[in-house]
């Protein structure tokens, strides 16, 4: 069986869950964020996205030079991206 | 109600769980694994980015979850290897700015003593084991049910209850060192 928690560390994360309820985040900023890495691939264009998926899933790194290129743009694209203001449509609503 | 919305399953005693769109998980969890990678730590400087991560998997794999266990700790075990690479990357977390907090308080007391707590909180955390701390943020900060956080870390229940029983020692024992710490400061 376990023991119980001492009541002093509960009284603790009692008042810090407190505190973490008040600390500011961004809500509205990562679901921008979400959005714009969702619609990244999309954006790349599709023969891309095909090349850089299949290239992907070469097993032990036998893409090419130039493939492996794409995929890095890829990646790159994707995280550059993320302290973009675009706003996109939401891709989950129809 | 109609048949083809009754359960399949006639011990469930629960309602049959609607399945959230992406959207709706996203208003109902943003906080949830928010709070779970900061206390995972990652830095606050980096906490939007990971959660960005999180729900960018979220968003691809949330049809193929199947609602055999909470959501909220499928979302759980994604925030957790998001943290952990978020970890093996970047610098531990350093703590928010006393102003952010003391602004949204009722009090400057309140503001204070939240702060203090959240503060030893991250301390003692950070000090803990991963594997005890993670446990540790299952069941005493989100209140999930030992044998569900035990599935969700891929534990055997008797290992959960006794590597919980040993998280929960450590936390204890940090406290006590903080507070003799604290007062020892406080001494004239």
């Amino acid at each position: 069986m376990t023991s119980e928690l001492d009541p002093q560390a509960r009284a603790l994360i009692g008042l810090a869950l407190k505190g973490e309820q008040r600390l500011p985040r961004s809500r509205e900023r990562v679901r921008r964020g979400v959005l714009t890495a969702l619609a990244a691939p999309a954006a790349l264009g599709a023969s891309e996205a095909a090349a850089a998926s299949k290239a992907a899933g070469v097993a032990g790194g036998a893409a090419t030079t130039g493939t492996k290129a794409l995929i890095s743009a890829v990646r790159r694209g994707s995280r550059s991206l993320r302290s973009s203001r675009l706003v996109l449509p939401p891709p989950w609503s129809d | 109600m109609t048949v083809a919305s009754l359960p399949l399953d006639s011990d469930a005693c629960e309602p049959w769980p609607a399945r959230l769109s992406f959207e709706e998980t996203y208003e109902r969890y943003f906080d949830f694994v928010w709070l779970s990678l900061r206390r995972l730590g990652v830095a606050p400087a980096l906490l939007d980015d990971a959660a960005q991560d999180v729900f960018v998997v979220v968003h691809r794999r949330l049809h193929e979850f199947e609602y055999r266990s909470e959501l909220k700790t499928w979302l759980f075990a994604i925030a957790l290897r998001t943290a952990r690479t978020y970890r093996r990357q970047r610098q531990p977390a350093p703590v928010e700015p006393v102003e952010q907090l003391a602004a949204a308080a009722p009090t400057p007391h309140d503001a204070l003593a939240q702060l203090e707590a959240l503060r030893v909180i991250d301390a003692i955390l950070a000090e803990i084991d991963e594997d005890r701390r993670v446990l540790l943020i299952l069941v005493e900060l989100e209140q999930i049910a030992v044998p569900e956080a035990a599935e969700v870390l891929g534990l055997k229940l008797n290992t959960a209850y006794s590597r919980l029983r040993l998280a929960r020692e450590d936390f204890g024992a940090a406290v006590k060192r903080h507070q003799a710490r604290d007062n020892w400061r406080h001494e004239p």
